[in-house]
């Protein structure tokens, strides 16, 4: 990808905890503001269950627990980011509130950048405004795939 | 997708859907023809139309090799439709050509998806065509029994050098015995019946003379027929059609075929490819936006609903009552959509049978009944497979030989008998025969051979003798055949069909024959469970395994505690009583007043505490989603889950994988 390209690429973002994730937004679909999740039991703790979109049973995740960050006590989980990659479809709960961000306005950092954040893959990490971490979703969500 | 043009990949699945439908088309011509032996002016008409439209479809598509071998075959139906004296003489020998055709076409059409699809050449179909429209005969098969020397010993290897110097002029060949190289005890039977060759030649005289010039035959004998019998298989074509390579365990058979040959899979071998397309009669379509209409007006404004059909002054109740009628009937439409009559099948099934009688030397007389009977797509699509199983054995294993059937004074055509029934919101598929029906008494010596017996063989009922023939591997035959003997079949029937929430019922008599029931939920749309509550989690189970349910209390009495578990003591039997909470650790209170509800699957059944009994309803079942794995009901026992109107969602057991996880964990309460 040119230079010039990732500095038009826009991400959602989401605050977990002291991080700050991105998602690109071409692989977004929704943001769940009112949603209802059941538990399904025998998954790993990070699993918090399913909700229902469209029709259609989406498993929720907790940025938190997944980027290994400690889930403050009293905050509320309001929304999920649903994304699609590589087959997959994923909600990630979340207590932050998702801002978008253009590429433009952050440059990219280079220098040694985290390969994993707790069961999270990185692609990227950019700064400006943020400092925040843009998630490879689909090395991420193959990674979260549960009974092989 | 590789082969193909961007333009022709977006039309690649309506090709695929047509020709599909046209060669069934075909097919069923082809077998009102063979049964005949000849061609009515108005099939020929018909296959030339539908060669027709192949040819062009598939030059459409780029598929060039398609195009041509379709344009032969309108050539060769063409000089029938003129002159059908040429096909007098070689009838069998012209009809077997056109359904290897078919066959061919089928394969071609089962491999476009693949992303490393490549036509395969047509250049020997061409030849045999282009032999047959000038009149020359294709080659018969000749069969000759060669008899060796008195006590020239080593029979079946002077057999085997015959073979191998006559393979440079032949096309196609069989013997018998057959792999004498490999089997020793042919000796015996050639110094008792001879070697017996049959094979395709057009250097007859050639062939003739290095069998008689061959080390210690004494004479060789051109004779008229074959003998039959389950060792005379030809291999060779799953060779050749697998590049070579077979994924069978038996030894690698010498290639004894022209290498040059293209025969492809037969029908029988074929995967079924299922369509993503669906056809649906427009009135269905027409009465979808009727009811869609009705519903948008229905859930408009009160001004609007006025006049007309509605009530001149609708209350609240009466929308609420019109709103529901309307969602319901849009239900019931919708899942109707999705129905599909089992008539789709049926071409297929008789070319099967016809395969299949064919090879084994067989006579059976194939009946399909109740075909307009309608199921989910989803099952109709993929009944194929366990169907051809169970008639390949009703042919192989079941319908004995003429001769045999004489015998025992039983007509020489054997029945084998398809039957689909709807039943009360199952549908039931049945396979039967007339043929020798199970020996059990073979099956229990080959179940203590194989250690499958964990108590006295006088203490299992005959369903549970029948439930061993159902195991993966199990396989009463010695011999194993390109159809059968080797154990995957009945298992993989009873897998397919659990696949589907159904069951797998055998029947079987000595000597009279055996039936096969398949029960299927009529529709996978909707579910009808039985759904409990633990620990404020839903659960559900199909209706048809819930057996009983009572309140735990009052079953204490017959609870009794072992090492690993405890177990409900029920019509002498013992069956293992498993917590919701505990197989799924869910914490909390636990209920005062649980319940413990009955259940059975096809082979396993348990009782399981909930706290509540919620009700009996249809729910929409969802798929697991991929993210929770393949492996996800295997491992956790649960098939899936619905969507319950307060939004939340329930989780479908799937009965046999639950009570087999907490038999393993040992985790009965």
């Amino acid at each position: 990808m040119q230079l010039g390209e990732q500095l038009n690429m826009e991400f959602m973002t989401l605050q977990s905890g002291n991080l700050c994730c991105g998602f690109e937004m071409a692989a977004v679909e929704e943001i769940l503001w009112n949603f209802q999740i059941s538990p399904v039991p025998c998954l790993p703790d990070y699993f918090e269950g399913v909700c229902n979109w469209n029709g259609d049973l989406i498993p929720v995740v907790s940025l938190e627990k997944l980027a290994g960050e400690e889930i403050t006590p009293g905050n509320v989980r309001q929304v999920i980011l649903l994304v699609k990659a590589d087959g997959y479809e994923c909600g990630f709960l979340t207590s932050g509130m998702p801002r978008m961000i253009q590429g433009q306005k952050n440059g990219r950092l280079t220098g040694e950048t985290p390969e994993w954040l707790g069961k999270c893959a990185v692609k990227s990490v950019y700064g400006g405004e943020m400092v925040f971490y843009v998630l490879d979703l689909e090395k991420t969500l193959e990674n979260l795939v549960v009974y092989r | 997708m590789g082969y193909f043009e961007k333009d022709a990949e977006e039309m690649l699945d309506v090709y695929l859907l047509e020709s599909e439908q046209l060669l069934d088309q075909a097919d069923s011509i082809l077998l009102r023809a063979e049964e005949r032996m000849g061609f009515s002016s108005e099939e020929i008409n018909h296959i030339f139309r539908i060669m027709h439209t192949m040819k062009s479809s598939s030059a459409m598509m780029g598929l060039n090799e398609l195009s041509i071998l379709a344009h032969r075959l309108e050539d060769l139906f063409d000089v029938f439709r003129k002159d059908m004296s040429k096909m007098e003489g070689s009838e069998q020998a012209a009809l077997d050509l056109i359904f290897a055709v078919s066959d061919f076409m089928k394969a071609e059409l089962s491999r476009m998806r693949l992303e490393s699809y490549q036509p395969s050449p047509v250049k020997g179909f061409e030849e045999k065509i282009s032999r047959l429209i000038s009149g020359t005969a294709p080659e018969k098969k000749t069969v000759v029994r060669i008899q060796f020397e008195p006590d020239c010993q080593m029979e079946n290897v002077r057999a085997f050098l015959v073979v191998r110097q006559i393979m440079p002029l032949v096309q196609e060949l069989t013997c018998y015995p057959d792999q004498p190289e490999t089997n020793s005890s042919a000796s015996q039977t050639i110094r008792e019946e001879g070697f017996w060759i049959c094979f395709q030649s057009g250097q007859m005289e050639q062939v003739l003379d290095k069998i008689k010039g061959a080390l210690f035959v004494e004479s060789v004998s051109v004779e008229k027929t074959f003998p039959s019998g389950k060792d005379t298989e030809k291999r060779t074509e799953e060779v050749i059609a697998a590049g070579g390579e077979t994924d069978r365990q038996e030894p690698q058979t010498p290639v004894w075929e022209n290498a040059e040959s293209e025969t492809p899979p037969s029908s029988s071998e074929s995967v079924q490819q299922t369509s993503q397309f669906i056809n649906v009669p427009v009135q269905k379509l027409d009465e979808l936006l009727k009811l869609t209409g009705e519903l948008m007006i229905a859930f408009q404004s009160d001004s609007t609903a006025r006049g007309g059909s509605y009530l001149e002054n609708p209350t609240d109740q009466d929308r609420d009552r019109l709103r529901q009628r309307l969602m319901k009937e849009l239900e019931e439409l919708t899942i109707s959509i999705r129905m599909v009559p089992f008539a789709s099948v049926t071409p297929r099934l008789n070319r099967i049978v016809r395969d299949i009688c064919r090879k084994e030397q067989k006579k059976v007389s194939f009946l399909v009944t109740g075909q307009e009977v309608e199921a989910d797509k989803k099952i109709v699509d993929r009944i194929l497979e366990p169907l051809i199983h169970l008639i390949r054995n009703a042919v192989d294993h079941g319908v004995e030989t003429p001769e045999e059937r004489r015998a025992q004074d039983k007509p020489e055509e054997g029945k084998v008998v398809v039957s689909f029934e709807n039943a009360g919101g199952e549908i039931v598929v049945s396979v039967s025969d007339d043929g020798s029906g199970f020996d059990l008494g073979q099956v229990m010596a080959k179940a203590k051979k194989r250690g499958l017996l964990d108590r006295p063989e006088e203490q299992y009922s005959k369903e549970e003798i029948l439930e061993l023939c159902l195991l993966p591997g199990f396989s009463t035959c010695d011999q194993v055949n390109e159809y059968s003997g080797r154990g995957v079949g009945l298992d993989v029937v009873r897998q397919m069909t659990e696949q589907f929430g159904g069951h797998l019922y055998v029947e079987t008599s000595e000597g009279c024959g055996s039936r096969f029931h398949l029960h299927f939920p009529r529709t996978l749309a909707l579910v009808e469970c039985m759904r409990l509550s633990a620990g404020g989690r839903c659960f559900g189970v199909p209706s048809h395994q819930v057996m009983q349910f009572y309140p735990y209390q009052s079953e204490q009495d017959r609870i009794l505690l072992r090492e690993n578990g405890r177990y409900w003591i029920h019509e002498e039997r013992l069956i293992p009583v498993i917590s919701l909470r505990e197989s799924y650790q869910i914490h909390g209170d636990g209920e005062q007043n649980p319940v413990m509800v009955w259940v059975k699957g096809s082979s396993r059944e348990a009782c399981l505490i909930a706290d509540h009994i919620e009700g009996q309803d249809n729910m929409v079942e969802k798929p697991v989603p991929p993210l929770f794995g393949r492996r996800f009901k295997q491992e956790t026992g649960i098939s899936g889950m619905c969507l319950w109107r307060d939004g939340s969602v329930c989780l479908q057991l799937d009965v046999e994988d639950f009570i087999r996880i907490a038999e393993e964990r040992g985790g009965h309460e």
